[in-house]
């Protein structure tokens, strides 16, 4: 489905020059949950802002469903985000002076669905992600779990193909993160969602069905779940990043 | 680096980042000094006698602009001190005391305020200059630039400000005195409190508030003063409820309507205004409130001017305008025997020999239609005429020249009656005299004007127009004295079938003066329709050719009929000087027992009225209250308009913060930039669309209370109205197109 292809990201002028990515390439298969992971700086973000077509690629090709988005015009580029793109953030980025219902109406609304059919199709997967009940409350009315379910319902309500999220857990009490992540193997398994994640939490990545490491902006491992117990593959996670020498709290 | 440069460093940061603010102070310091250069200006106030109240006009209106200025200080520095709370919490944190935090945001206050007075000082002074053209045009008085600061003005404005900061930053120094570094840290995450807080009350609060909006309008418009300070109160009401209710009421209407609610970019529309609803709903009222005053300033100084105008104008198309009523000449006169008392009694105008000081003439019998009678004897014979009378040759006027009179017996007109003193009418003699010495003219005239057999016409106006009445007969003029006097006038010529009759009336009564197709009789005769003219005629006035219309019929026609009044018109060679029009003042008063009043309207038996007098009153009258009121909705205008504008770009990192998301779910940026223009457009368009719909409605009822004629139709009305809102909105559109630009620049950056 998605097909990265040695792209390369540099930043900064002629004389100081810093390379995010360094060739970095990987294929994404339909309805696969990926996380990628690295220490502060690795190119995480960097990867995933220039998949989500929010940042440009220095070299090197991003294809979607055969499609290569650097070659697009910027009018295709925010109709690609709309349609085949969702969005999850670490800071749920909801609006505050919308409603859970609207926020999560927002993404058919930019779309230009039927407007009558706008609220229908909100409960619908609203109701998947149970957060039905408080559809009419503002973001500052509930839980930061509560929130980020919203960005997962807004991420997947127009039937986009590829969910990106950054840091999802990143503002989440335990109990929340393993909600949210429940929710997201969920939505993976049962709706087969293709999930890319970015994340610096272990466990988070244990969620996933295979991990990409990222150190300096080169991808230096890779790791596939398999049949494995989540808590055997969380463990060889831990020791990929140990391998990697990130910081203890990159790791935890 | 000391206090005093931080506070200067932080004055010059603030005057960029507030760019809107510190130029919208920049322009009311200018707009004061003008104003107050207008107190202090020798040179204006002495243009006219009324002038002298001039000042108190622009003092009282100055009470209140600065109270709106200080307002809008207090607003925006308030508001600065929201947004840069955590700046000032950290001065603290890092061991400046409260003291010191608070000395430095008066300081950088007071210099930021300093540099807008110096600025605005000499700005002041250019505008001061504009304001001064203009009055000098106004009363035709010669325009050099002279550019000097008045002491005076510059001491009053200098004084305006300081009364305004010291009173509006002493507020704030006591303010931040009082806050601990946790208030001050978290201080930018206060909202305005919402006033009303259960939805419920909010819509129960709603419904009573439109209604109150309909009630106050209803009440304003039945004129009645106690009832429209009811309706004021209305209208108050009206405002504050709906806005502070106004948050609660549209999303329970787009609840019920989601269709409507996810149609384009309402959602992020509505939503972004409810919400500002919410937190600043009690200073939209007000705006809107500030708003509705200010259309209703500039609307009355529109209609105030146009009224004026239409005195100046309408009152009289002569230069000179003497009329008296048929029965004081009477009065005056000697009556029954025809002698003469004071030597103004040879009234014997028409006679075949205007020369020749023929005696006596004008009745005895204290009837007009006696006088009539006993006068025509005098007149000899009729067929003397001329012939320069006869009607339906063109210009009757041409080639009397400048002799005496008289078309005949009928009617009795003499031209160029200062001329002859002797034959003109009693009434008018010592005005004569003074003109005939001091005022050269070009053409002048004594005529009469005729009771008509019927009220046939003055019925017809009275039924189908807004007309007060004062003749019982319709007026009518010889066609003879109507031609002479539009050639005097420099209008067309105009010709009289035989058989017929012409209307000239105000314009406002053209068009159903038009659809007249009636007869009328007069002296007997049957005469058709054969025309109708509008031009200024001089038909305001009860002893004026008419009032608001005359009937001009055939010469012959006018032999039995009595007179109604008589008029004395003059055209000048050059527009009089205020000397001349004292001198003519003083005359009149001294007829009039003293009793003439200051102005040339008297209630008399005897009206005299100079065209330069009345645009003398005219141009006064418009500097001291035209201008006071556009000074006044000037401010209001600019002052509320930068309150919006700098809550609105308070907004840009929320507004980016909307946008970047927008764009990362796929909107593309000609969406963004209309999202934007429409979010922009309702929200600064919320509290002006209230003030509309409460003072168009009021303005066009006043406009309607004015005199008959004053507004010729819904077509000027309208006019008035549109550019009273036209200029508003001008100086409107130049904010919201500064906010505009400044978020689309800072919003949407590719």
């Amino acid at each position: 489905m998605l097909q990265v292809k040695a792209i390369e990201k540099y930043y900064g002028s002629k004389n100081n020059v810093t390379k995010a990515l360094d060739r970095v390439s990987f294929d994404v298969a339909e309805g696969e949950f990926i996380a990628i992971m690295g220490a502060s700086g690795s190119g995480k973000t960097t990867l995933l802002n220039c998949i989500a077509t929010i940042d440009t690629v220095s070299a090197g090709h991003i294809l979607l469903s055969g499609e290569d988005i650097a070659s697009l015009p910027p009018k295709e580029l925010a109709r690609f985000r709309r349609e085949k793109l969702g969005f999850v953030f670490q800071d749920f980025n909801l609006l505050d002076t919308l409603t859970l219902e609207e926020n999560i109406g927002l993404a058919l609304t930019i779309n230009h669905t039927a407007p009558h059919t706008v609220r229908d199709k909100v409960q619908d997967v609203a109701m998947r992600l149970r957060i039905d009940d408080i559809l009419d409350k503002f973001p500052y009315q509930v839980s930061g779990g509560q929130k980020q379910r919203a960005a997962c319902a807004r991420a997947m309500v127009a039937g986009q193909s590829l969910i990106l999220a950054d840091e999802p857990t990143g503002a989440l009490d335990s109990k929340a993160s393993k909600n949210l992540l429940e929710i997201m193997s969920c939505m993976n398994r049962d709706y087969h969602a293709t999930i890319l994640m970015v994340t610096h939490d272990a466990y988070s990545a244990g969620y996933a069905g295979r991990v990409l490491f990222l150190k300096d902006g080169r991808l230096f491992n890779e790791l596939i779940r398999g049949s494995r117990t989540r808590s055997v593959f969380y463990h060889e996670i831990l020791d990929v990043l140990g391998l990697l020498g990130g910081d203890i709290s990159d790791v935890i | 680096m000391t206090l005093f440069n931080i506070s200067l460093r932080n004055a010059r940061r603030q005057a960029g980042d507030y760019l809107v603010y510190f130029v919208t102070v920049v322009l009311a310091a200018a707009l004061i000094h003008a104003f107050n250069g207008l107190v202090f200006s020798r040179e204006l106030l002495s243009l006219s006698p009324f002038m002298k109240s001039l000042p108190i006009f622009v003092i009282m209106i100055s009470i209140m602009v600065i109270c709106v200025i200080a307002w809008l200080i207090h607003y925006v520095t308030a508001f600065m001190l929201t947004r840069r709370s955590r700046e000032l919490g950290t001065y603290i944190l890092i061991g400046l005391e409260n003291n010191q935090v608070a000395k430095l945001f008066f300081l950088e206050n007071l210099v930021a305020g300093g540099a807008a007075l110096l600025l605005g000082l000499p700005l002041g002074g250019l505008l001061f200059q504009v304001l001064r053209a203009v009055i000098l045009s106004l009363f035709h008085a010669p325009y050099t630039f002279s550019f000097a600061l008045s002491p005076g003005a510059v001491v009053l404005t200098i004084v305006y400000f300081t009364i305004i900061y010291l009173m509006v930053l002493g507020r704030n120094r006591r303010r931040i005195r009082k806050l601990k570094i946790h208030d001050l840290i978290y201080f930018e995450k206060k909202n305005e409190e919402e006033a009303v807080k259960k939805s419920r009350s909010r819509r129960k609060l709603s419904l009573a508030s439109i209604l109150s909006g309909i009630i106050g309008i209803l009440l304003l418009l039945t004129g009645s003063m106690p009832l429209a300070i009811l309706g004021t109160i209305g209208e108050i009401f009206f405002l504050y409820g709906f806005f502070l209710s106004f948050s609660s009421g549209v999303p329970a209407w787009f609840e019920k309507h989601p269709g409507k609610k996810y149609a384009s970019n309402t959602l992020l529309v509505f939503r972004s205004l409810s919400a500002k609803m919410t937190t600043m709903g009690l200073t939209m009222a007000t705006l809107s409130l500030l708003f509705t005053v200010t259309l209703i300033s500039e609307g009355t100084g529109m209609l105030f001017g146009t009224l004026f105008q239409s005195r100046v104008d309408g009152s009289t198309c002569f230069d000179i305008f003497i009329g008296t009523e048929a029965a004081s000449v009477d009065d005056d006169d000697p009556v029954g025997d025809g002698t003469p008392t004071d030597g103004m009694g040879d009234y014997s105008a028409g006679t075949n020999s205007p020369v020749d000081g023929m005696s006596n003439s004008l009745g005895g019998t204290g009837s007009p239609a006696d006088n009539i009678d006993n006068s025509l004897g005098s007149y000899g014979n009729p067929t003397d005429n001329t012939g320069d009378s006869m009607y339906g040759s063109g210009n009757p006027a041409n080639g009397t020249g400048n002799t005496s009179l008289s078309t005949g017996a009928f009617p009795r007109s003499i031209r160029n009656p200062e001329s002859q003193i002797e034959s003109a009418a009693p009434e008018f003699r010592p005005y004569l005299e003074y003109i005939k010495n001091e005022i050269p003219l070009r053409a002048s005239m004594q005529y009469d004007i005729y009771q008509g057999e019927s009220l046939q016409v003055t019925d017809y106006i009275n039924e189908n127009a807004e007309y007060y009445a004062y003749y019982d007969y319709d007026p009518l003029m010889a066609y003879s004295d109507y031609a002479a006097l539009r050639d005097m006038l420099g209008y067309s010529a105009v010709s009289l079938e035989p058989g017929h009759y012409i209307v000239h009336c105000m314009a406002y009564l053209g068009k159903l003066m038009e659809n007249y197709e009636q007869p009328v009789i007069a002296g007997g005769e049957k005469l058709q329709p054969g025309g109708v003219y509008t031009e200024h005629f001089t038909q305001k006035l009860w002893d004026g050719n008419g009032r608001g219309f005359i009937l001009v019929v055939p010469d012959e026609c006018m032999a039995a009929r009595p007179v109604s009044h008589k008029i004395y018109g003059a055209m000048a060679g050059l527009p009089l000087t205020e000397e001349q029009d004292e001198q003519l003042s003083e005359i009149h008063e001294k007829q009039m027992g003293g009793s003439a009043g200051l102005i040339y309207y008297s209630t008399g038996s005897c009206t005299l009225m100079t065209k330069s007098s009345l645009a003398r009153e005219y141009a006064a009258t418009s500097a001291c209250t035209i201008f006071p009121l556009y000074y006044l909705a000037l401010i209001l205008t600019m002052a509320s308009a930068t309150i919006l504008t700098v809550q609105q770009l308070g907004e840009s990192a929320r507004y980016r913060q909307q946008f970047g998301l927008l764009g990362k779910l796929g909107m593309d940026r000609a969406e963004m930039a209309h999202t934007l223009q429409k979010q922009l457009a309702v929200y600064y368009a919320m509290p002006a669309l209230p003030p509309l719909l409460i003072s168009i409605p009021l303005l066009w009822a006043m406009g309607h209370t004015f005199e008959p004629g004053t507004i010729t139709g819904p077509g000027q009305l309208t006019g008035i109205l549109g550019i009273a809102v036209g200029l508003f909105f001008l100086i409107y559109f130049i904010y919201i197109l500064m906010a505009y630009s400044s978020l689309k620049r800072n919003v949407l950056a590719e």
